[in-house]
């Protein structure tokens, strides 16, 4: 027997979700979807965090100046040293401890660091992730303020070469890994707070077991022309609460079902609130019965017949 | 028609109270973190967490509400993230990194360990040969703008080696803390250019040691060659194994893409690259070590016989934490 083939929904509607999804297996089985941070917001995400670093940076500077007119040059001097050199190395380790896998940055965007096998996220993976800093941003911004001071002629360009790899890795993998998240075995991840919206239909308003006195029939027939697409869909109209939408959406949905105008008296919504109960209750009680209708356009090929033997042996 | 309520729609109004409290405890913990917590609450949170887990697979199989799903799968992965996301924190690792993961790295890269080793002794006998034959390598090895090179005298060397400038002593701290800052930035550089399939890590360890062997064979020259190498291994007992570890770090990425063995490449690196970062971020230790014997030990000492000894101690000290310390725990 096959695995259940799991049904993800994206929690975004944009294009590339889908793209982003991953799975991981939790301890006990489950598979759960995980989105990829786009790169977009992870470059957001670390300019953020570089923006701290600057102001720290020139905090310690105000402080080593505060200390030099005390004490003496040679301290001020060794302070600002050794405050700027932690923070240079350890700011992105420090807080990807502490705060499971975010900085500052990251929290602001709403990205997290992951174990790409699913397991825990150890302090080695994010010593190795955040060291490859080094030759990703550091050794490039060495290479372009003094690389034509070093370096001439070819050594110059495969330097660029080089850099250019390393900082725009996250282009070259369709995992948007940078170079860092290769060495440390890391996912960079998305994890947009998502609300329970309360359900919308028909059935949600009226719970009780009488049927309510304007109550809309649809035939089995008509239920079937829509697959779970065009429910999840329906689902976001209603929570729209647009009327000339509404309006648009019903006009739309009748025209396709073999509506007959004198069934129904009520406003817009009304009808497709009732419809949305009704669609769902008939995709449920489908899916009980192992029929899942993805969209419309599946509906008519439900039943699809499995390749005969003789053929597949013909093939060979 | 029985009824208007739909089945996913009771399945939801059943267990939405145990949703909402997970949800709760986790927007607690993401904020506060997980120690925020009371500990009834902590007791709470895996019961919530396998509550909601088994909600979502059965939503998955029966729910066509979108926002319900979408809600329960985002809500799983939070909860996983806390309870199994990192393992590591700042407080608790630091003991365990001392005493067993980061001894247990090196022992695991010996191999590693000896290459690096073996590239920084070439480096240091080619550099000294070298310099030995022809003073003008020095410049090439060590460059023009060191303060002591083949046009300095006699004298102004043994000067430096047992501090007999006066007025330099702040000079030479902040000197000592600019290399530590300097030389742990270029440790960390060679484990990260060991993605360049090791070649620019062997190359930087081989760099440090021609320097080395050309600065000692400008001094030994003059017949300071004693007395400069008990100056450089007060500290440099330290250093140079910082160097070499942090070689061999590099040298294990470089081995991990070239030699994956029985895994995939990434997959390899991934578990390589772990050691490696955790060596390199115990040389950042060591480095700093060396940058206060540098600092302090060296200008308190100034007699020859004791550097040597402070050397020969923190050599035997390494050694016998490299050889001892954390055997037979588990890296876990």
């Amino acid at each position: 027997m096959n695995k259940p083939n799991i049904q993800f929904t994206p929690i975004r509607s944009d294009k590339d979700s889908k793209k982003r999804l991953r799975k991981i297996e939790t301890p006990e089985g489950i598979e759960l979807a995980v989105y990829l941070a786009p790169r977009g917001d992870r470059a957001s995400a670390v300019i953020v965090d570089f923006v701290i670093i600057s102001l720290m940076v020139v905090g310690i500077g105000l402080t080593a100046a505060l200390i030099g007119k005390l004490t003496g040059a040679f301290s001020a001097g060794i302070f600002f040293l050794l405050s700027y050199f932690f923070l240079r190395s350890f700011y992105f380790i420090f807080f990807e401890l502490k705060w499971k896998g975010q900085t500052p940055g990251k929290r602001y965007f709403g990205l997290r660091v992951i174990k790409r096998s699913g397991g825990k996220l150890d302090s080695g993976s994010i010593f190795a992730r955040n060291l490859m800093r080094e030759v990703e941003i550091f050794l490039p911004m060495t290479v372009i303020f003094a690389g034509g001071i070093i370096l001439d002629g070819w050594m110059l360009l495969f330097s660029w070469l080089w850099c250019g790899i390393m900082v725009f890795m996250p282009f070259f993998n369709k995992d948007n890994m940078r170079v860092g998240d290769l060495v440390g075995g890391t996912w960079v991840i998305s994890m947009p707070k998502t609300a329970l919206l309360d359900e919308v239909g028909i059935h949600a308003e009226n719970t009780s077991e009488e049927k309510p006195s304007n109550n809309v029939y649809f035939t089995k027939e008509q239920l079937s022309i829509y697959g779970i697409y065009e429910l999840h869909t329906l689902e976001n109209v209603l929570r729209s609460e647009n009327p000339e939408l509404h309006n648009n959406v019903m006009i739309k949905i009748q025209n396709k079902i073999g509506w007959k105008a004198d069934q129904f008296y009520g406003t817009a919504e009304e009808f497709l609130q009732a419809f949305y109960s009704e669609l769902r209750r008939h995709h449920e009680g489908e899916i009980l019965m192992g029929r899942r209708q993805k969209d419309k356009y599946s509906g008519k090929h439900r039943y699809k017949e499995p390749k005969p033997i003789k053929n597949i042996l013909k093939d060979r | 028609m029985a009824g208007n309520s739909l089945k996913s729609s009771t399945f939801r109004a059943e267990r939405e109270h145990i949703w909402k409290e997970l949800d709760e405890l986790l927007h607690k913990a993401e904020k506060k973190g997980l120690s925020s917590l009371t500990s009834k609450e902590l007791l709470r949170l895996p019961n919530l967490y396998r509550a909601t887990l088994s909600s979502i697979s059965v939503a998955r199989g029966i729910s066509l509400d979108l926002s319900l799903v979408t809600y329960l799968e985002n809500l799983t992965t939070r909860a996983y993230l806390q309870i199994y996301g990192v393992k590591a924190t700042v407080k608790g690792s630091v003991a365990k990194f001392i005493f067993i993961q980061f001894p247990n790295a090196v022992r695991q890269a010996k191999w590693h360990v000896l290459i690096s080793f073996i590239c920084l002794l070439m480096g240091t006998i080619t550099g000294y040969t070298l310099t030995t034959a022809n003073q003008d390598w020095y410049y090439t090895f060590v460059g023009m703008d060191d303060s002591r090179s083949p046009t300095s005298t006699t004298e102004d060397l043994r000067k430096v080696i047992y501090n007999e400038n006066p007025g330099e002593g702040g000079d030479l701290s902040v000197f000592a803390t600019f290399l530590f800052t300097h030389n742990a930035k270029v440790g960390m550089l060679a484990f990260a250019l060991g993605f360049a399939l090791g070649l620019p890590t062997i190359y930087l360890v081989f760099s440090n040691g021609l320097m080395l062997g050309a600065f000692t064979s400008l001094h030994a020259s003059r017949g300071l060659g004693p007395d400069i190498w008990g100056w450089l291994l007060i500290h440099g007992v330290t250093e140079l194994l910082a160097i070499i570890l942090c070689g061999a770090a590099g040298l294990i990425l470089g081995a991990a893409i070239i030699f994956p063995g029985k895994h995939s490449r990434l997959d390899n690196l991934a578990i390589e690259g772990k050691k490696a970062g955790i060596i390199v971020i115990g040389c950042v230790g060591m480095f700093l070590l060396a940058g206060l014997l540098e600092g302090f030990g060296r200008q308190l000492v100034t007699s020859m016989e004791l550097r040597y000894l402070i050397a020969f101690i923190t050599g035997a000290f390494w050694l016998l934490y490299f050889l001892f310390i954390g055997r037979g725990m588990s890296r876990e």
